[in-house]
């Protein structure tokens, strides 16, 4: 038996709203490997980020189990998802959502110490992680000081920054203009090509085209699944501009 | 508009429940707080003045142990423009109260006179030649509980007579009667002459008394000497308005002192609140504002909108709040108004009640615009995508420290959070500080007045279990029965005399003049040492402060017209006279005489205390009742409680609005921050670590207004203790810093943070990650 890093068995998320029902995810059956980098497509409205935000225990699902890492997440109350998600999974989204008030430096810190890491090694992280990311000079500012293609590189580096056992990333690139979006997109594939499993919900098929395995779904299901050659057309091309991208 | 207004007002109501009704209910308490602190502004300002104004009082009241003294050369005097014709009296007639004798000065008044005429607060006034009604003074009512309608008896020539009180009236005549008062002076009271004669049937035991009003009042002193010069055996006492001012106002200077400053730092916390409160709720609505102006409403109409809005909130808790000032004001206003002896005011009057209107709307009104007209001009596009939150972020120097301090997370995060917005965190730091010096204000209030009552009678400042006056009892008689009676282990002897200084004729001084072995009774001295030697002396701040003397200086005095040279040697405080009193030798007055002079008072100290009650009423047997004695109870003394109640009530309304505020200010700070809570909550913060980090904000913002409240208030407790010790002569000595009370304060702060923040912290706790994450 192959073992899985996340794995959901019958997922359905149903919202209610005043009387009516929204059927937002319906027995979803999804499993990720270690290492592997799988994106999630489908039209808007479909149950992408529903199910993201399950997976990383951000919400409860209706019924179904959600397994990460061998726990059960749907099983757990809020502060053990909480605790779960400090060192296993972090978190990248469309609209960035950096805290405000903190420093660029304190917005990668903060995972870090809640984590329990001690500031010594929380700033050393920190540090690694924005010169990885090339914004070492960024660190002192505020986000409201910097570009989108920046803010989201500070986003990616406070997922990154408790080596968590999956990056879940909800369109991160949905903010941002092609040049920098293919920025991002380097890095996100330089960080899966050291091994980080990920998981990324996307509308881009240029952006599907850098994942191993494009999962496609429409009003809540899972319709189909395509396993990505590294010969694919669309994925060479993608590749060879970011190789040439980052030059 | 109005009917956008109200749209709006009522989606306000609907959509923030809670918001809605803290700054409904800060509102309201702010209303009936503005209420109770201008009523009782209104009725602390110069008490006195406004009295002697409206019973149109006289300036000098003189009075004689004749009874048919012809006082036609004083009425026709051309410096006298006014006075109240011959009047009957009974000088300290006791009124028999609670078993205990209280003496009382009565007056024949069937008809009030136009000069010193009574105004009646309560009942009515007595009935021409009916006989056995009385009139008393409005604050020896209140003191003892006498109402309209009551039974007293008085002591009469055959025995008792019982009186009806048929109204109690406030009177410039005489000093309020008071727990300062109450030793010193006695009351008064007014009824028929057909009464008078009934309890007194002896005309020689009366006096006769009239009250002048001079053209020009300066001159009063002047005038006196030469009245004693026309009539130089017939005149009994002479007394000045100043000086029944001077006795009248001492125990009010702290209550009018304490109730200004109150009231003064009141109206502006409340004010601060209420800016605190509306301003917040408007800023959280920039986004609000974004949208009404693409909606189609002008910069204009969007400002006035919100001033609309909240003027009308503001109209309703303004009734609300005024209401309920109006309902408590007068169970706060009437005891103080009995220690001013002023009628309890009208409370009712238009006056106060518009103001508050005004002050509480304009405070609204300015709370909105500024805050409205800053947003109306910022970008609408912006306003709606991003609101006013993003805009003004910064890291704090404090926040900054949070993290150098190396606090735990949580912790920094609940600083940072609170000074990410500096104006509003300053704002409501600002309102809990004056808050804060308000508890000061009346904690202090509170220890001024009981170490002013501490020292308010000079036999409390001294050991003495029983002090004994001899009246027109032969010292021997004292001497054989009481002074050698084996229970009195020991004593010392007094003569009270007044005097002067050569410089300042017109103070009166009172001389204690000791004997005997004083020196054993601990003597409580502000300064210096107590008088061993003849010669010595032992004065109040008044004294030092008006011969600008120091310890050590040789002063002369006029005691009963013979020069006496004393040299201070120390300083003590007593009330009386307001502080104008010297303690001597009596052996120094006895040199400079040559005479032979007899003590009047006599304090023991008993072998055993608990048989000073069957003393007393041995001693009174014995000597037939003639002499007075009196036991010193240990007991704390009684302070003028109705100041301490006063302002301590008000407080608590103050802590309880300052609560309300902090409580409106973290919600309206938590609702904007719901994404930074979802954002933390994604990176691994538990809802506990989330509704921990609001509390800890709170408790920062309290602790730090804590600390300055504490520095402010103690800084200026003690610039405006020092002023009440040197107004009433007490001297400067008076400020005693309560650190046990402080102490008390951390706890008690911690606390109404904690209880404020604890609805905010759980509905942030609460907050759903991925609705808060979706809100945009
Ligand atoms: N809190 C909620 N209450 C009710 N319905 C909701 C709630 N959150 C999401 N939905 C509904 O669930 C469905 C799935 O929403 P979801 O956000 O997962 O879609 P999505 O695939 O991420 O769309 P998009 O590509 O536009 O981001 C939608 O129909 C949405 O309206
Ligand atoms: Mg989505």
């Amino acid at each position: 038996m192959e073992t899985y890093l996340l794995e959901t068995k019958q997922l359905t998320k149903v919202y209610r709203n005043n009387g009516s029902k929204v059927h937002a995810l319906q027995e979803v059956d999804l499993a990720v490997k270690p290492g592997e980098m799988v994106a999630v497509m489908g039209p808007s409205g479909c149950g992408k980020s529903t199910l993201l935000h399950i997976l990383g225990g951000l919400d409860n699902p209706t019924s179904g189990e959600v397994h990460i890492n061998g726990q059960r997440l749907d099983k757990m109350s809020e502060a053990q998802r909480a605790v779960l998600r400090r060192k296993q999974v972090g978190f990248m989204f469309q609209a960035f959502n950096l805290i405000g008030n903190l420093s660029v430096g304190d917005n990668i810190e903060l995972p870090a110490l809640v984590a329990g890491l001690s500031v010594r090694q929380a700033r050393k992280r920190r540090d690694a992680l924005l010169e990885d990311l090339g914004i070492s000079d960024k660190s002192r500012n505020i986000p409201a000081q910097l570009s989108g293609g920046e803010r989201q590189r500070v986003a990616l580096a406070r997922a990154l920054v408790n080596q968590p056992t999956i990056l879940l990333a909800d369109e991160p690139t949905g903010n941002l203009d092609s040049k920098t979006a293919y920025e991002v997109l380097r890095l996100l594939r330089q960080t899966h090509m050291q091994g980080q499993t990920i998981l990324i919900v996307t509308n881009d098929p240029n952006v599907a085209s850098l994942a191993q395995r494009v999962v496609f779904m429409r009003d809540g299901r899972i319709i189909n699944e395509t396993i990505l050659q590294e010969r694919d057309d669309t994925k060479t091309l993608l590749v060879e501009l970011l190789n040439l991208e980052g030059g | 508009m109005l009917v956008a207004v109200w749209r709006k007002l009522w989606a306000d109501i609907k959509s923030h429940k809670l918001q809605f009704v803290l700054i409904a209910s800060v509102l309201t308490l702010s209303a009936m707080l503005f209420t109770i602190s201008l009523l009782v502004m209104g009725s602390a300002h110069e008490p006195w003045e406004r009295i002697f104004e409206e019973t149109n009082a006289p300036h000098i009241w003189i009075s004689s142990h004749q009874y048919d003294l012809d006082f036609t050369p004083m009425i026709e005097h051309p410096e006298v423009s006014e006075t109240t014709g011959g009047m009957a009296a009974l000088a300290n007639n006791p009124l028999m109260i609670e078993g205990e004798k209280r003496p009382v000065y009565l007056y024949a008044m069937d008809d009030p006179p136009q000069v010193a005429h009574p105004i009646l607060a309560e009942g009515r006034w007595i009935l021409s030649g009916v006989l056995d009604e009385i009139v008393l003074d409005y604050s020896f009512g209140h003191f003892y509980s006498l109402n309209v309608g009551d039974e007293i008896k008085v002591l009469a020539a055959d025995g008792t007579r019982d009186l009806e009180v048929v109204g109690l009236a406030v009177t410039a005549h005489w000093f309020p009667y008071n727990e300062v008062t109450k030793d010193i002076a006695p009351a008064v009271g007014y009824l028929s002459q057909v009464t008078l004669e009934a309890i007194q049937p002896d005309m020689e035991q009366w006096y006769s008394v009239i009250g002048l009003r001079l053209k020009q009042p300066e001159i009063s002193k002047e005038f006196i000497d030469r009245v004693y010069e026309a009539f130089p055996t017939q005149l009994t006492s002479a007394i000045e308005w100043q000086w029944v001012e001077q006795n009248a106002t001492f125990a009010n200077t702290i209550n009018v002192m304490f109730m200004g400053l109150f009231s003064v730092l009141g109206l502006i916390a409340v004010g601060l609140i209420i800016f605190n409160t509306i301003g917040g709720q408007v800023l959280s609505q920039y986004q609000e504002i974004g949208l009404l102006k693409a909606a189609g409403f002008k910069p204009g109409q969007v400002t006035l909108l919100f001033l609309l809005e909240h003027l009308v909130v503001g109209l309703l808790a303004a009734v609300v709040g005024i209401g309920l000032g109006l309902m408590l004001a007068p169970g706060l206003i009437s005891p103080l108004a009995e220690n001013l002896n002023t009628p309890p005011p009208d409370i009712f009057a238009p006056g106060p009640l518009l103001i508050v209107f005004f002050l509480v709307e304009s405070a609204i009104a300015i709370a909105t615009l500024l805050p409205a007209w800053r947003g109306g001009k910022i970008n609408t596009v912006q306003a709606i995508t991003v609101g006013y939150q993003s805009q003004d972020y910064r890291v704090s120097g404090l926040a900054h420290l949070a993290t150098r301090l190396c606090l735990p997370t949580v912790v920094s995060l609940g600083v940072k959070d609170t000074f990410s917005k500096p104006l509003r965190a300053a704002m409501s730091i600002t309102g809990m500080v004056l808050t804060i010096v308000i508890v000061i204000t009346s904690i202090e209030a509170q220890s001024t007045s009981k170490e002013l009552a501490k020292n308010r009678v000079y036999d409390q400042g001294t050991s003495a279990d029983m002090k004994v006056v001899r009246n027109f009892v032969p010292e021997e008689v004292i001497r054989n029965e009481i002074l050698n009676h084996p229970d009195v282990t020991r004593f010392y002897t007094e003569l009270p005399l007044f005097g002067q200084t050569p410089d300042y004729s017109e103070q009166p001084i009172l001389f204690r003049l000791l004997s005997g072995a004083y020196q054993d009774f601990n003597f409580q001295l502000k300064e210096g040492r107590m008088i061993k030697a003849p010669g010595e002396a032992v004065v109040g701040y008044a004294v030092l402060d008006l011969l600008d003397a120091k310890i050590g200086n040789q002063v002369e005095f006029i005691i009963e017209g013979t020069l006496v040279e004393l040299t201070i040697v120390g300083r003590y405080m007593e009330s009386f006279n307001t502080g104008f009193v010297v303690l001597s030798n009596l052996e120094t007055y006895k040199e400079k005489l040559g005479i032979e002079v007899q003590p009047l008072v006599y304090y023991l100290r008993l072998e055993d205390f608990t048989a000073a009650e069957s003393l007393r009423s041995e001693w009174l047997t014995e000597t037939k009742d003639l002499i007075s004695i009196k036991i010193i109870k240990k007991e704390p003394p009684t302070s003028t409680a109705q100041l301490v109640d006063l302002i301590t009530s008000l407080g608590l309304i103050m802590v309880v609005v300052t609560g309300a505020n902090l409580m409106s200010t973290s919600l309206l700070s938590v609702r904007e921050r719901s994404r930074d809570f979802g954002i933390q909550k994604a990176l691994g913060l538990t809802p506990a670590q989330i509704g921990l980090s609001v509390i800890i904000g709170s408790i920062t913002i309290a602790v730090i207004s804590l600390l300055v409240g504490i520095a402010i208030g103690l800084l200026l407790m003690q610039e405006f203790i020092q002023q009440v010790g040197i107004q009433i002569g007490a001297g400067p000595d008076f400020f005693f810093i309560h650190w046990g009370y402080m102490m008390m304060l951390l706890p008690l702060v911690v606390l109404l943070a904690i209880a404020s923040s604890l609805w905010p912290a759980y509905w942030s706790a609460r907050l759903k990650v991925v609705d808060a994450l979706r809100y945009e």
